[in-house]
Parts: structure tokens; C-alpha cells; sequence
């Protein structure tokens, strides 16, 4: 009966999808987080060693964080150390050099610089301090840019094939157009600087199967703020594992866009 | 005895209408950066003929025919060197004028950083800090400078020269990520400032030219692509009428030379 037939077909491409999905999530794979020592970039770290993917973790300390010491001897197998400088390109070079060859399904920008919080002033206008303008715009901007470019072909290689960088709606144009904060020129100037390069960005992976992904953490409870208590504060956890599901959730037809840790689709 | 007086009187006369065409002290007075070639030099040209005051910036005006061409065809034209990366250099062109109330500080000076330079795949990282400390931190740093000039003048507006580039909602295909980088960067701290400088009365605006057939597009004139260039003349027209009607109920909106609005 014809009726049969095509339902048994339904069932094997039921079947098949469940499969190819299950086999997708499970899968292992491998992530390279920059500025994994501590805050966002930790918990990025600490959460996907937990799902048992290799997790390339960067940091630009002398010698290796305690933090990263206590994930490697945690997950010996599958976490990785590695010493990076975002602003420094050679070492961008060396490292991608290091990891030739191996495919990297998700590259996560997530070091970046926010400022002093005690000495406002220095991003305030009338007092601007211009010597800083380069180190936030080296860090959040071009180190990204650097690094995508340097890893393409490890990304190119793998399954999942994407690249994440975290912005902030602290550096959107439709929370600065209508209620900004004082202060944090630079800062704000580099967020709004890398969605338009990530942008550019995703459009000139796309034809790579790339899929590039811009996101807002929240406004996260890290170790830095610890004396800085702000309204809306999340945990880490939250925030990450929110961040997660967004990206799990990406299509190569939406790459390009801007989304916070909910999974909501962000104004520029 | 009757001759030396009439003389006299003549000199007088001559001396008081001199002075009171070249202070012409009723005209607006306004300050831009970059004047030397493409819109620059557009921009001094039209507002010189309106009579308005200028104070014409560049690099290495010297060198500059153009520009000099122009402050010798027009008496109200004057010409100061000024290098947007030189912050010492600023402070003291400031600090020369520091009675001269401005009406309209025009940050137009820009660089692209060239179209080859920032291919992905084969980004020439070198230009980048070029590229930035002109196209943003120059305009930061001649608002700072300058906002007290502004303040004390009537129109109080500082004017910045952006670009549709800078819009991230436009972006189209991928290309020169510095420029668009700078741009999107300068609109961000511009926003901000409008903020900062409201209740001092000064507008703070964010306009983008369009496309001009300038020295700076010639990495899109290469192309032939047959794309609508706008001449200088066309485009500064049309941006000075933008500016004319930008109030302080605009101040911090992103605009074109069309007056439409860019999405950010």
C-alpha cells in the first residue's frame, strides 16, 4: 500500500534526522576561547570541557591561572593552556601555526577590556585620556579580526564551523541613541566598532559555511565587578549557558546577527 | 591744508571699511579640518561664499595650491596648519583662538586606509591605527579642544563628516573593515557626545556625504562600476543645507547629505 510505504519513509527520515542531530550534539569538538582565565571566558571554558569538548583556552598571563591549572587537572583529556596575547599578532601567528591542520569547530572572542571602573574620568569627555584609545580598540577589535583571520582554515575544517565574538549592548547605538551612561567612550566606541567589522565578517565567511555569531553576555556578576554591585546582575552560569544554547542554535543563514544570552535578537 | 584733510579722511574712511568687511563680525565663523582637497576644500569654498568667516585647516597647507588659491580669492578665508593626529598641535591652535567663538567646527579631515589594505585574507593590519586616530580619535579630540569656542558662539555646532559606511544595517558586501570600523566608532562616541554637550546648547551632528567623485573614492571609481558619484560641489550643496537645518532636537541623529536618516 502506498500509504505505508511513505510512512515508513517518514519514519527513516525521522530516524535519520534524530540521529544526525543526536550524533551532532554529542559529538565531541573543540573550542578555543580567548581571555579564559577568568570571568565570562572561564565560564565559557569550564561549560564546554563539561560537555566534553576539547576546550583551547588562552590567557595572556605570565605563567598559567590557577584557574585554568584547576580545569586542566579537572579535564587532564580534553583542556588545553595556551598563552595569547590578543594584541599581539606574532603570537596570534605562532599559536595558529601550533595548531595547523586542527579543525576548530568554535572560536570564541570573548577577551576584551572595559576600563578602569575606579577612574572613570579617563573615558569621560574633557578628560579623555587619548593614550588608551589603541589598547581598546587592539583588544576588542582588530585582536578579534586577527584571530579570525589566522584560525579560518582550523574553522573551515571542522563540523560546526563558527565564530563567536562578545559584544555588549552597553555598545549599541539604540541604548547609547536614547539613555547612555557617562562615560566609557572608548569602550563603547570598540563594541560598536567590532559589530561592524563581524558583520563584514560574516558575510565574507558565508561562502565558507561559516556561521558568525555577535553576542551581548548580559551584565555579568565577574570577578572584576566583585565590589561593583549593578541592577541585573547574572551569574556567570546564567549568562553562559544561556549563551550556549544561542549558539547551538545558529544557522549559517543567520550569520551576522546580534543576539543577547536569552537567545533575543539585539538592536545595533 | 585742504588737501591732507580730504586725504586724510579718505585713509579713514578706507581704513574703517577695510576693517569692517574683513571682521565682518555679523558672519558665522567655522573651522574645519581636511580643508585642502576634495570635500574639504568644497566645503571652505561654498561657506567662504556665503561670506561666512573660515578658518581653513590641513596637514601642510604650504603645499596646499588649492587652498591657497582660495584664501587669496576670498579676504574672509584664513589657513592654519593642523594635523587631527597631533594632539600638542591642536591645544595650540586652540589656545591661538581662544577668543574666537565658533560657530560650526567641521571634522571632516578622513582616510580610508585604501580598499587593498583591508581584504580579508590579506588584511594589512598596519593602517589600522592610522585610520582610527584620524577618523575618531581626531574628531574627539577637536571637540574637546574646541567645545568652549563653540559654546560661546551663536550656531554652536560641531559637525562631523561620517559615512553610510559606518552603518551597520547597510552593510552590503564585505570590505574595508577599518573604515567601516572607524566610522561605526566615530558615530558611537558622536552619539555620546551629543549627550555630554546638550545643556551647554551644542548640536552635535552626524552626517555622511554620499557618494563623491573625490581623491578619497578612487578605490570605487577604479571599479567602474558605474556607481551615482555625487561631484564635491553637488554633495557640499546639499550637506550645507543639511547643516543649516540641523537643531539641537536633531543632535546625535545619523544622517545623509539627502537629510533621510541611516539606520545605525
Amino acid at each position: 500500500m502506498v500509504s505505508t510505504s511513505r510512512s515508513k519513509q517518514l519514519v527513516q527520515l525521522v530516524a535519520l534526522t534524530t540521529g544526525l542531530l543526536w550524533f551532532s550534539w554529542t559529538e565531541a569538538a573543540t573550542v578555543l576561547v580567548t581571555g579564559a582565565n577568568r570571568g565570562i571566558g572561564l565560564e565559557f571554558s569550564k561549560q564546554y570541557a563539561a560537555k566534553g569538548w576539547k576546550v583551547i583556552a588562552t590567557h595572556r598571563r605570565p605563567e598559567n591561572p590557577a584557574t585554568l591549572k584547576a580545569l586542566s587537572a579537572k579535564y587532564p583529556a580534553s583542556v588545553v593552556i595556551e598563552r595569547l596575547d590578543v594584541q599581539d599578532h606574532a603570537m596570534i601567528e605562532d599559536l595558529a601555526k601550533k595548531f595547523e591542520g586542527e579543525p576548530i569547530d568554535l572560536l570564541i572572542n570573548n577577551a576584551g577590556i572595559f576600563g578602569s571602573l575606579t577612574n572613570r574620568q579617563e573615558q569621560m569627555f574633557g578628560t579623555l585620556d587619548h593614550t588608551l584609545f589603541d589598547s581598546f580598540m587592539h583588544t576588542n577589535v582588530l585582536g578579534p579580526i586577527k584571530i579570525s583571520e589566522a584560525f579560518l582554515e582550523n574553522i573551515k575544517a571542522s563540523d560546526r564551523k563558527q565564530i563567536v565574538i562578545v559584544s555588549a549592548t552597553a555598545g549599541s547605538f539604540a541604548l547609547n541613541s536614547r539613555n547612555p551612561y557617562p562615560g566609557g567612550y572608548f569602550y563603547k566606541a570598540s563594541k560598536a566598532a567590532l559589530n561592524i567589522a563581524f558583520v563584514s565578517l560574516a558575510k565574507d565567511t558565508k561562502r565558507f559555511g561559516i556561521t558568525v555569531t555577535i553576542l551581548s553576555p548580559g551584565q555579568v556578576k565577574v570577578e572584576k565587578l566583585a565590589d561593583h554591585t549593578i541592577p541585573g546582575q547574572i551569574s556567570p552560569e546564567e549568562s553562559i549557558s544561556g549563551m550556549i544554547r544561542v549558539i547551538e542554535s545558529q544557522m549559517p543563514t543567520a550569520s551576522g546577527r546580534f543576539f543577547d544570552y536569552k537567545g533575543k535578537s539585539r538592536q545595533w | 591744508m585742504r588737501l591732507s584733510s580730504a586725504l586724510g579722511t579718505l585713509l579713514l574712511g578706507v581704513t574703517f571699511w577695510h576693517i569692517a568687511t574683513a571682521t565682518a563680525t555679523d558672519s558665522p565663523t567655522v573651522l574645519i579640518t581636511g580643508a585642502s582637497r576634495g570635500i574639504g576644500l568644497e566645503f571652505t569654498r561654498q561657506y567662504a561664499d556665503r561670506g561666512w568667516n573660515i578658518i581653513a585647516t590641513a596637514r601642510t597647507p604650504q603645499d596646499d595650491e588649492l587652498l591657497q588659491a582660495l584664501a587669496a580669492q576670498y579676504d574672509n578665508v584664513s589657513i592654519e596648519q593642523l594635523d587631527v593626529t597631533d594632539h600638542a598641535e591642536i591645544d595650540a591652535v586652540a589656545k591661538k583662538l581662544a577668543d574666537q567663538p565658533i560657530d560650526i567646527l567641521l571634522n571632516n579631515a578622513g582616510i580610508s586606509g585604501e580598499m587593498e589594505n583591508q581584504i580579508f585574507g590579506k588584511i594589512n593590519y598596519d593602517v589600522f591605527d592610522d585610520v582610527m586616530m584620524i577618523n575618531v580619535v581626531g574628531p574627539l579630540k577637536m571637540s574637546e579642544a574646541f567645545i568652549d569656542h563653540v559654546a560661546a558662539s551663536d550656531m554652536k555646532k560641531i559637525i562631523n563628516v561620517t559615512s553610510g559606511e559606518g552603518s551597520i544595517g547597510r552593510v552590503q558586501f564585505p570590505a574595508l573593515y577599518f573604515y567601516r570600523s572607524s566610522k561605526s566608532a566615530l558615530n558611537m562616541v558622536m552619539v555620546n557626545l551629543a549627550r555630554t554637550v546638550k545643556d551647554r546648547g551644542v548640536t552635535v551632528g552626524i552626517i555622511g556625504p554620499g557618494l563623491v567623485r573625490t581623491d578619497f573614492t578612487s578605490y570605487l571609481q577604479k571599479l567602474n562600476m558605474n556607481l551615482p558619484f555625487q561631484t564635491p560641489e553637488e554633495s557640499v550643496n546639499k550637506y550645507i543645507a543639511v547643516i543649516d537645518d540641523y537643531g539641537l532636537e536633531d543632535s546625535g541623529s545619523y544622517l545623509r547629505n539627502t537629510g533621510d536618516t541611516y539606520p545605525w
